[in-house]
């Protein structure tokens, strides 16, 4: 095993990389102080993998949805329920799936060890069964109609799905009420058996714990015929063309303020360094453009025409990247008019210098404070390790970022890219 | 892990409350004002918790306050209402980076500074607020109570505390009415809080990692004179009514997922002696994976994706929350009740109750993890008029016994049964 540690010295923050043989990563983070402890257990398997290929050249199309279903089976077993173990432990389970990822994850304040090996063990030791499967599908269908009735999430996804025509980033993450009731046990098994394995997973404890000690302890619970495991899966996309499927979308849901999302497709983009320095450049241009502190935010919201919900982002990853702006507007047409003449007129003038130090300043401090929390610390590390970057790369690469690179960076605005989601 | 708490009185009606914790990398401030719950005030509160953000003397205007944020490392700002049983408390917080991580050592004092400025130097005009401030803000807390229905299962649970309690001044909502929102006045509001700043207790809680004696010079020169004399907020208020003939509210929404909501009276607050079994019981029956209601409506019958139970500290009263097909309402329902009824017959083991006092004492351990929600803790526990001792807390409710969750359980009467159905289930 080779351990190296990876040190922040102005923050004082540091953590442990392990480079198990089997190929798991292992991390172990640290933080003196704090009483709650820890685990998350994770595969680079998330609702983007739809299609994938193995090392046998052989090619799977899974109904949409799986990794989500797989995550609800995972807490399956006969002889015992596992948030129960969970809970005698002192402990507290949960789990989520993204479009990358399936993460598994405990805290407790005490007997830690007992579940982190409890975590370890029911991640790898699946108990499904073609009845056990079937009694998933209400729960999970009831699930999806709870995120179908909340505005917000609908706006977003509706955007999502008439941006991309071919790219899974369309899909819901849970499926449709459909794919879940055609989902098999077959399904679940295949999809398991490609992406629990060694090379695709990773380990991240953070707490107060000692390093050396924890590194033994994994290593002696790791079941043998885990670490023995080859098998993994590659990613399968279909080429996304450039512009979206249309360029609006509408949904009454019978709200009071139409919530709206407003979306530029980018180029699709990939999980490398240079991906993620490109996303760092693009918030200090939007947080410039559009924070609180920006003429645009102040103009229109004492127009009238967004309040306090509006939010923006650059989200990207393998395939994909698109900018992201929304909120409740009584107006939507006039926002998207205004956030596009935004970036145009960015494109043109730039920005100055007093401002770029300013917006420097907030996301040095909001990196600084996001080290306060160790929930916060561990979703950030995982989003970091799927990008292909470590948690302390960001607020090293703000220091060095110059202003040119940042008035550069948003010219992927051209008009027939742009989706305009509504939900009234 | 909390290395030290300082409390003292500032002056009359400011309470300091300074706590010392090492591995943060942010101070923390609040300045927590209390008021009685009724919906005059809870509106006019609301009101000005927006106001703040618009602008102080020295920042006027949302931008110009914004742009001084950005530059104070980004500090995170926050101004809202909380109801706290019959009581009201206006929050006003920021964080910001502690100087040991960045180069601009001041920033903690302009921070204090600013935290100050935005409570009690906002930017008027004449005897009010800023006009056309006013108006908007005005505007757009109408639009954010309307909005309301966007969250539904936050909803829900408001909408049945509003039947369940609509004779109490409970049911009033922390950002007051809309109705009385739009007949609000400038000069009105401006002049009521004017009074209140002066006339009401205030506390200022800090979290993080400072020291003594600057720390206190420091808020002695930027809050010695602010506040001035206190008039206590009368107990007067608190009105907990027993469980009347069971309710039955239905309401139809354009929604995919019916919402069962049941309010409970349990005759027991943070006060009573059966406090700590109250949260036991409830815990046991829907706090989290392993409870009652999780295990035997959605494990066993796939009912719901979530259900949960909880009591309020400060009201006598027990909600369970659940998303359901509107089809299964009457089974869901009947199931629960059971449940419920089993609990107070004593149907859980020695184990369950274990489990409950884990993560509750749990909860209570990992508290000192998260600054805000320590600093939120701390102040509605001083409202309680206890101070905060973590190892007391623990030993209450590891003191608590089986037969104590049942006695709790035997003062809980089921008074309210709301349901949001789903317009288009009866399209099925």
């Amino acid at each position: 095993m080779k351990i190296e540690k990876v040190l922040d010295a102005h923050l004082k923050e540091s953590f442990y990389r392990v480079t198990h043989p089997s190929g798991l990563d292992i991390f172990i983070y640290p933080k003196a102080g704090y009483t709650k402890k820890f685990a998350y257990f994770m595969t680079k398997y998330g609702a983007l993998y739809n299609q994938f290929t193995n090392e046998k050249g052989e090619s799977f199309s899974l109904p949409l949805g799986v990794a989500h279903f797989l995550e609800h089976k995972i807490f399956e077993d006969e002889e015992k329920d596992i948030f129960q173990e969970f809970s005698k432990l002192g402990a507290s389970v949960n789990a989520y799936t993204n479009y990358a990822s399936t993460v598994y994850y405990f805290n407790t304040v005490k007997d830690f060890e007992p579940a982190l090996k409890l975590l370890v063990d029911f991640v790898l030791t699946p108990h499904l069964t073609e009845e056990n499967v079937e009694k998933e599908k209400g729960i999970i269908t009831q699930e999806i109609k709870m995120y179908d009735d909340d505005p917000d999430w609908r706006a977003y996804f509706n955007g999502l799905k008439t941006l991309y025509q071919k790219h899974p980033m369309g899909e819901d993450i849970a499926g449709t009420e459909a794919s879940v009731k055609g989902t098999t046990l077959e399904d679940l098994n295949r999809a398991y058996d490609h992406f629990y394995s060694p090379r695709n997973m990773a380990l991240l404890v953070a707490g107060d714990v000692d390093a050396d000690e924890m590194i033994a302890y994994i290593d002696g619970i790791l079941p043998e015929a885990f670490l023995k495991k080859k098998s993994s899966g590659r990613l399968v996309l279909d080429e996304e063309p450039l512009s979206p499927g249309s360029s609006e979308t509408n949904m009454a849901m019978g709200i009071p303020t139409p919530i709206f999302n407003f979306f530029i497709k980018g180029p699709g983009a990939a999980l490398t360094p240079e991906d993620y320095k490109a996303s760092i450049v693009r918030r200090i241009a939007l947080e410039y453009l559009f924070g609180k502190g920006s003429a645009f935010f102040n103009t229109a919201y004492e127009e009238g025409l967004l309040n306090s919900t509006f939010g923006y982002e650059y989200s990207y990853g393998q395939g994909y990247s698109y900018l992201a702006f929304g909120g409740e507007s009584s107006d939507p047409r006039r926002m998207t008019a205004g956030i596009q003449s935004t970036l145009e007129a960015f494109d043109r003038e730039g920005m100055d210098a007093a401002s770029f130090m300013r917006i420097k300043r907030k996301i040095l401090g909001r990196n600084i404070s996001a080290f306060n929390s160790i929930q916060t610390i561990a979703n950030n590390f995982i989003g970091h390790y799927i990008k292909g970057v470590d948690i302390f790369d960001g607020m090293k690469m703000v220091e060095g970022i110059t202003m040119e690179e940042v008035e550069k960076s948003l010219g992927l605005t051209l008009k027939d890219r742009t989706v305009l989601s509504v939900v009234r | 892990m909390i290395e030290d708490i300082r409390s003292y009185d500032l002056n009359e009606s400011l309470k300091v409350r300074l706590i010392r914790s090492e591995k943060f990398k942010t101070n923390l401030m609040g300045l927590f004002l209390q008021r009685p719950l009724t919906e005059k005030e809870a509106s006019m509160l609301a009101l000005i918790s927006r106001l703040i953000k618009r602008g102080t003397k020295k920042y006027p205007g949302s931008k110009r306050f914004n742009d001084r944020l950005e530059e104070l490392y980004g500090a995170v700002f926050s101004a809202d209402v909380t109801k706290y049983g019959e009581s009201l408390a206006l929050q006003v917080k920021i964080q910001v980076p502690n100087p040991l991580y960045v180069a601009d050592k001041a920033v903690f004092r302009e921070a204090l500074t600013f935290l100050s400025e935005s409570v009690f130097e906002l930017q008027t005009e004449g005897e009010g607020f800023e006009p056309e401030a006013f108006e908007q803000e005005r505007e757009n807390l109408i639009q954010e109570i309307h909005s309301r229905i966007n969250d539904k299962m936050t909803y829900a649970v408001e909408r049945c505390i509003e039947a369940m309690c609509q004779d109490e001044p409970f049911s009033i909502h922390q950002y007051g009415s809309v109705a009385v929102i739009g007949e609000l006045d400038n000069q009105e509001v401006y002049r009521y809080y004017q009074e209140i700043l002066g006339a009401s207790p205030m506390s200022l809680i800090a979290i993080g990692d400072f020291e003594w004696p600057p720390t206190q010079s420091l808020i002695r020169e930027i809050f010695g004179g602010r506040g001035a004399y206190a008039v206590p907020l009368s107990e007067g208020q608190r009105q907990e009514v027993p469980a009347g003939d069971l309710r039955t509210v239905k309401e139809k929404l354009k929604v995919n997922q019916g919402k069962l909501t049941l309010g409970y009276r349990t005759g027991i607050r943070y006060d009573h002696p059966l406090y700590e079994a109250s949260v036991l019981f409830s815990t046991i029956l829907g706090g989290g994976g392993n409870s009652k209601l999780f295990q035997n409506i959605r494990e066993k019958e796939s009912l719901c994706y979530y259900i949960f139970s909880k009591v309020e500290k400060f009201k006598a009263i027990m909600i369970i929350s659940s998303g359901i097909d509107s089809r299964d309402y009457q089974k869901t329902l009947d199931l629960t009740l059971e449940e419920v009824e089993k609990m107070k017959r004593g149907e859980f083991s020695e184990e369950d109750l274990d489990t409950a006092k884990e993560i509750i004492i749990a909860s209570v351990r990992s508290l000192s993890d998260y600054p805000n929600s320590f600093l939120n803790y701390y102040f509605s526990r001083e409202l309680t008029g206890r101070k905060y001792d973590e190892e007391e807390i623990i030993q209450e409710v590891m003191a608590v016994t089986r037969e104590e969750v049942m006695a709790a359980g035997g003062h809980y009467e089921l008074d309210t049964i709301h349901f949001i159905e789903g317009e288009s289930d009866h399209e099925n």
